[in-house]
């Protein structure tokens, strides 16, 4: 599969990322924030995780409306899987594909540790990584319930971390195609890196 | 040259991490405050005329400097 891979000032995980899915024997192809392509060029994109722009006003923010949204945007309508991890979760909810921001932890601390996350719909656990200061996943409470009637949480941690709306990890969008989440799948793929959770974890 | 600023403050619902703990610094240093919200300030200059600067105000503010969802934006 052809799988775009989009890069902001200050991204640090698209090398991981790009290894991660060619070990799983996917085309990967960078994109630069400046960059415009055609959606026809890929099959789906990954929006990995980072520092974008210093986290500069909100995390996320600048790069939700850097050029290359509009690329990215144009992708996701279209329905190809669109995945944004950390960094790149925090940028497709500024950027409106995806409901809800991500804000500060509760505990006012970065968090760097292995976290166990519960699917909803099917009740399978998994541990992945996770290593961000602003995951805790805010929305409001009418959408909310929303979210859940619409069966659009996608995993859950089994504990309070961050102090996240119903200890929420990831969530898509309303036809399940954009997905975001906080923990790191390409982090946690191989043996000798403490867990094989995140092997073949998403397409 | 006219310089505007922007007020921005986290909403009301949303816990402040970085206003609780400087809450809890003045309180441990004596001083009498019960909250504190820390949020930023956006100083915005022009250097040429410009005929509607609210209306051109709230599209800055739409584009993206601050987030209706958790923060709230008042211009000054």
């Amino acid at each position: 599969m052809k799988i775009g891979v989009v890069r902001f000032p200050g991204t640090n995980c698209d090398r991981d990322v790009y290894k991660w899915l060619q070990d799983q024997g996917h085309q990967p192809q960078f994109y630069w924030h400046e960059d415009l392509f055609s959606s026809q060029e890929v099959e789906a994109l990954v929006l990995p995780g980072g520092f974008s722009f210093g986290d500069y006003l909100r995390s996320g923010a600048v790069a939700a409306r850097s050029p290359i949204m509009n690329s990215v945007k144009e992708v996701a309508n279209q329905g190809k899987p669109v995945l944004g991890i950390c960094n790149g979760f925090q940028i497709l909810c500024e950027a409106g594909l995806l409901p809800g921001a991500l804000i500060p932890n509760s505990g006012g601390e970065f968090i760097d540790d292995w976290a166990e996350l519960k699917s909803p719909s099917t009740k399978q656990l998994i541990q992945l990584p996770i290593a961000h200061g602003d995951g805790r996943y805010f929305i409001h409470e009418e959408d909310r319930k929303k979210l859940w009637d619409q069966n659009q949480v996608w995993w859950q941690y089994t504990q309070m971390l961050n102090g996240s709306v119903d200890q929420i990890a990831g969530v898509t969008n309303l036809s399940g195609n954009v997905r975001g989440l906080m923990p790191h799948p390409e982090r946690a793929y191989q043996d000798w890196m403490g867990g094989i959770d995140g092997w073949k974890f998403w397409i | 040259m006219k310089t505007w600023f922007i007020r921005i403050l986290p909403r009301a619902e949303v816990l402040d991490v970085q206003g609780r703990t400087v809450l809890q610094m003045l309180n441990h240093n004596q001083l009498p405050f019960s909250n504190v919200r820390v949020g930023k300030l956006i100083e915005l200059t022009a250097d040429q005329e410009i005929s509607n600067p609210e209306a051109v105000l709230k599209k800055a503010l739409a584009l993206g400097l601050y987030n209706p969802l958790v923060e709230v934006a008042v211009i000054e």
